[in-house]
């Protein structure tokens, strides 16, 4: 599903030059679901960021169902992003002045899909939202917004799902509900799941960690039951 | 996704923008263009239809031709040929004859169709009589009739309805003629004046014994008719044809005017560039709010084309909304604009057209989007990354492209408003160039005052300290408070000046009668007549008619070959002498007259006219006076006012040097309506004097006067309007960048009270800032207006240089803090949620 080959990326600030990361290689599989893991600053949303084609690797390669994202210009990755990938932020990111349904159709009716609001209706509905449909982020908990924000991850059937520290901005008790609902909806739907965080449990849940150290990828072959599952 | 999708899709997002004040602020911007120019074009529109119709109703007719040869035919059929209306007259001077008196009179013989345009007023008995009615006729004598006036009938001691003898001829005086459509004839002629039908002439037999007769012709139709007749008739007229359109006939009421309309069309060109200064800052807050939007859709897959057309597809519904409910609103309240000053509005107005309102609906949908359009391109550049490092800016787009085209866009709506290439271009781009200057001037004060703060009051320290921090937002807020004080210091000043001025004009006790030809032996009885009537009366002035004829030594005709200098050299020019200036006359250059005055034959002459004929101090001139030469020289330039409805001179001789030439007296007094009948006595008893009434001239003029005053007002306070929309904007693109801070210090343990400090600091030292620029500007900018545009005298305007920083300060204050109320009251968490 996912191959990354050679990958480095630095950064220039004015003379220097700062070296986020350097020779990543990673293969994920399809239904797969991987935790990346890593000391806040060690570069973990900037391989989120290069793997989900939002942004340019200096040097290496990124293979998306074998489609090669150095080769795409940035209309391309987008059209990718927008065929194969559903994305979940720390900080929601729902449009402000958008209710929860018009947030949810967004990415369906970029994708010209015809049936948008029924959709996107469902998806609310399953993510325990129904009764909330015409209500803003401002209206909504922090929870909530997350709901909305994994709905809408859905929404359009995604082949890799990519999450990035989607429970940093949540209390204990309810960041727990949107991982299990996280990972529910992801078993159900057999999405591949790349998820950043630095939180080490809720790493443990996933099938498979990495550790970034340095700009570097360090494999764990885990001990523990998940690759057996 | 298609299209129409992403439009329905921006529909729809657009739709959820209204909530936000960005959004909101945007459509008031536009709003108030729209509206400041549907309705002051609507008015103008109107306004200067109407007045066109009044201007060329004062000379009857669209264009004239005036000839001492007699005018070919072929003129006026080539111009009927073109679809020109046309209509011909013969004036003549000749002796009038009725109870054994004979009068000099000046006849107009005109055809049935006269006036072409306008109005002949006349009435039906003596001025001030109870019972005299008067009324504006289109129309001209009947054979056989003829309409004179009041002058001619008191001198020959007549009444209406008695006959008259013109030549062979015996006519029968059917109306008292007050005002002849065609009012190009001299005011101050000493000879009343006679309207008889064209066809009449030859009976009197009076064309054919070497009178001087000049011939007239008058046209009108559509401007593209006219304008081919003139291309026509251009080249085959010669010397003593005189052409004459409306824009020639200039005299106070049409300089008024004139400077009425400018004054209206630079007001709200200046509500205009308010609102587009509006438009660029809300657009820039606008854009920078989205800039998270733009990263979600380009996440969510969206092309960076589908951002771009999302955004503009927003951005035009937001220009349509603004600019559709603004003209409208606009077109509404020029209604209510001219109802209230319904009374002196002329009564036939010309009808409302939906052109201006159209025009100001597409120009202000254009000045937004143009304004707007960087900014808003801006938005397709951010990089997706930003979902997940906020802190990630696009870089911006080249706005050069951009900002040549606002600046077009303005100087095709100056043009618009004004009517003259040369304001909107003085204006766009003075004004383009100054935002500039003031952003760099702003940032030079701003540094210069950081580096002293040590010697300054603490406000203004923790104010510098705070403006300092944020240095990009401090330079664009001081350039806009600075460009809305110069615009309100401006429109106030020139509304001021314009109202003095035409105060002056009209007095109260303006002359509305003048007395010509008063002889010296007659000069103390004419006097004393007056002051036993009680009226207040001006200075005789003596008068001698003379003709310039040499500047130092040479002859004018080899000066001015082919008839081309100054009108003063064609004719005779009535001199004065005076020992003192009047209170109306200024020296421009030179002294006044001295004790050796007389020996030099000195003389003063009018700035004006000694500009125009290259003078300069000492120059001797010759004139010939009754037949004798005298040569003097030039002491001294003096300014006129010609306005003033007062005996006005080009040459004052020093008192002793044409005494001893035949002269005459001038005077002019005011006698109430009421007592005219006197006239009556003093035509009579003074048979050689002539006593000319001018208060229906009068009245018109304060008509005109008190209707432009009101439009001035009424436009003032839309200037006013869109200046604190404008605040609004500079003040509310602040608003969240306020708001982190005020959250921090709230966090850090800071005071309401502390904040409030804070924030009345970075307020009274912007006021300041501001202030400092915005008189220098102001004083900069009227001085090139005073000079380049309305020709008056310039001087600084001390009063402004207090009254500028106390307006600043006073508005700032009150709307900062209201804007800020928000910032003020809320709790941090509130603080810190709102920015997130
Ligand atoms: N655009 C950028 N400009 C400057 N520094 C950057 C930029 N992007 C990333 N970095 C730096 O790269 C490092 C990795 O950042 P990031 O990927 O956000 O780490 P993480 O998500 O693991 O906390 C950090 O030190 C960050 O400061
Ligand atoms: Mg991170």
């Amino acid at each position: 599903m996912i191959k990354v080959e050679n990958l480095c990326k630095s950064l220039s600030l004015g003379e220097q030059t700062l070296n986020i990361l350097t020779d990543v290689n990673l293969n994920v599989t399809a239904g797969e679901t991987l935790a990346i893991v890593g000391k806040s600053g060690s570069g973990k949303s900037t391989l989120l960021s290069l793997l989900a084609g939002l942004d340019q690797a200096t040097s290496g390669h990124i293979y998306i169902q074998d489609k090669d994202l150095s080769a795409m210009d940035e209309d391309g990755r987008a059209a990718m992003r927008k065929q194969h990938v559903g994305f979940v932020f720390q900080n929601f990111q729902l449009l402000p002045h958008l209710s929860a349904l018009d947030n949810v159709m967004l990415p369906l009716e970029l994708s010209g899909e015809s049936q948008a609001k029924r959709v996107a209706i469902d998806w609310l509905t399953k993510v325990g939202l129904g009764e909330r449909l015409d209500h803003q982020p401002n209206q909504l908990s922090g929870g909530e917004q997350q709901r909305v924000a994994i709905a809408r991850a859905f929404a359009c059937s995604p082949d890799i799902l990519f999450a990035d520290e989607p429970t940093g901005n949540l209390d204990e008790h309810t960041g727990e509900m949107i991982e299990d609902l996280l990972f529910d909806l992801n078993a159900q739907l057999n999405t591949t799941l790349v998820l950043v965080t630095h939180d080490e449990t809720l790493a443990q849940r996933c099938q498979r960690q990495v550790h970034l150290l340095d700009g570097k990828l360090i494999e764990h072959q885990n001990d523990t039951q998940s690759r057996s599952n | 996704m298609k299209q129409h999708e992403v439009g329905l899709l921006a529909a729809k997002h657009w739709f959820n923008d209204l909530r936000s004040s960005e959004t909101r602020l945007l459509i008031i911007a536009t709003l108030l263009a729209a509206l400041s120019m549907s309705m002051i074009s609507s008015f103008s529109d109107r306004l200067s239809r109407t007045m066109h119709y009044r201007a060329s109703e004062l000379i009857a007719g669209d264009v004239t031709l005036y000839s001492t040869r007699e005018l070919s035919s072929n003129y006026i059929s080539y111009a009927e040929s073109l679809g020109l209306e046309t209509t011909t007259a013969l004036g003549f001077s000749t002796m009038a004859f009725a109870n054994d008196q004979l009068q000099l009179v000046r006849v107009r013989s005109v055809q049935a169709n006269y006036p072409l345009k306008g109005y002949n007023q006349v009435a039906d008995g003596f001025y001030g009589d109870e019972n005299t009615k008067s009324e504006l006729l289109a129309a001209s004598p009947e054979p056989g009739t003829v309409w004179a006036e009041e002058r001619i009938l008191q001198k020959l001691n007549i009444n209406l309805g008695d006959t008259i003898e013109v030549g062979n001829a015996v006519f029968k005086v059917t109306r008292i003629l007050q005002q002849d459509a065609d009012r190009s004839g001299s005011l101050f002629s000493p000879f009343g004046r006679m309207l008889m039908a064209y066809d009449d002439v030859p009976s009197t037999g009076v064309v054919n014994q070497g009178s001087r007769i000049f011939y007239k012709q008058y046209y009108t139709g559509n401007e593209s008719q006219l304008s081919n007749f003139v291309d026509w008739l251009k080249p085959q007229l010669n010397k003593a044809d005189r052409l004459a359109g409306i824009e020639e006939s200039q005299n106070n009421v049409g300089n008024a005017l004139q400077k009425a309309q400018q004054y209206l069309s630079l007001a709200s060109l200046i509500s205009v560039l308010l609102a587009a200064v509006a438009i660029a800052l809300c657009a820039k807050r606008y854009s920078e709010r989205h800039y998270n939007t733009a990263a979600l859709l380009r996440c969510l897959g969206a092309s960076s084309a589908q951002v771009r057309n999302l955004f503009m597809y927003k951005l035009i519904f937001t220009a349509i909304l603004g600019a559709v409910i603004g003209a409208i609103l606009g077109f509404v309240l020029h209604f209510i604009l001219l109802q209230t000053v319904a009374d002196i509005l002329p009564k036939d107005l010309m009808p409302a057209r939906a052109l201006p309102v159209l025009i100001s609906l597409v120009c202000a949908a254009l000045v937004l989007i143009l304004i707007a359009l960087a900014p808003i391109l801006n938005l397709n550049q951010v990089s997706p990354v930003r979902v997940l490092r906020r802190e990630l800016a696009p870089q911006s787009v080249k706005a050069n492209v951009f900002f040549v085209l606002a600046v077009g866009i303005m100087l095709a709506l100056a043009y618009l408003l004004s009517g003259s290439i040369m304001l909107s271009v003085v204006f766009v781009v003075g004004l383009a160039v100054l935002l500039l200057v003031y952003g760099v001037l702003s940032s030079l004060l701003l540094k210069g005052l950081v580096k002293v703060q040590d010697k300054l009051p603490k406000v203004l320290r923790v104010g510098l300290t705070q403006l300092d921090r944020h240095q990009y937002y401090a330079r664009s807020q001081v350039a806009a408070f600075a460009f809305i004080f110069t615009s309100v210091a401006l429109i106030w000043l020139v509304r001021g000046d314009l109202f003095d001025d035409w105060q002056q004009q009209v007095p109260k006790d303006t002359p509305n009668h003048f007395a010509i030809n008063i002889l010296p032996e007659k000069k103390a009885e004419f006097a004393q007549a007056l002051q036993d009537k009680g009226l207040a009366t001006s200075d005789f002035y003596p008068m001698v008619r003379g003709r310039l004829t040499h500047i130092n030594a040479v002859n004018v005709n080899e000066i001015y070959p082919e008839d081309e200098g100054p009108n003063a050299l064609k004719r005779e020019l009535n001199l004065t002498w005076s020992t003192t200036l009047t209170k109306d006359e200024a020296i421009e250059a030179g002294d006044w007259f001295d004790a050796t005055s007389v020996s030099e034959n000195a003389i003063s002459v009018e700035s004006e006219l000694a500009r125009r004929l290259n003078l300069n101090l000492g120059d001797s001139i010759t004139f010939n006076i009754a037949g004798s030469d005298i040569v003097t020289k030039v002491k001294n330039f003096r300014s006129v006012k010609w306005e003033n409805f007062r005996p006005n001179f080009y040459v004052v001789f020093a008192d002793g040097v044409l005494n001893d030439f035949h002269h005459t007296y001038i005077n002019s007094f005011y006698l109430p309506p009421s007592e005219s009948r006197w006239l009556i006595d003093m035509n009579q008893q003074f048979k050689a004097i002539t006593i000319i009434e001018i208060e229906q001239i009068l009245k018109q003029v304060r008509e005109i006067l008190a209707q432009t005053s009101v439009a001035v007002e009424a436009i003032l306070a839309l200037v006013l309007v869109c200046a604190m929309v404008l605040m609004f904007a500079t003040l509310l693109s602040t608003l969240s960048l306020r708001k982190h801070e005020a959250a921090l210090y709230r966090t850090f343990g800071a005071s309401e009270g502390m904040i409030r400090g804070r924030i009345r600091s970075e307020y009274i030292t912007l006021a300041l800032v501001a202030s400092v620029l915005a008189i220098a500007s102001f004083e900069v900018i009227s001085l090139a207006l005073y000079v380049f545009i309305f020709d008056v005298s310039w001087r600084a305007h001390f009063s402004l240089w207090l009254g500028i920083p106390a307006l600043a300060l006073a508005s700032i204050l009150i709307s900062g803090f209201w804007a800020n109320r928000d910032v003020l009251k809320a709790s941090p968490r509130q603080l810190l949620q709102d920015i997130s």
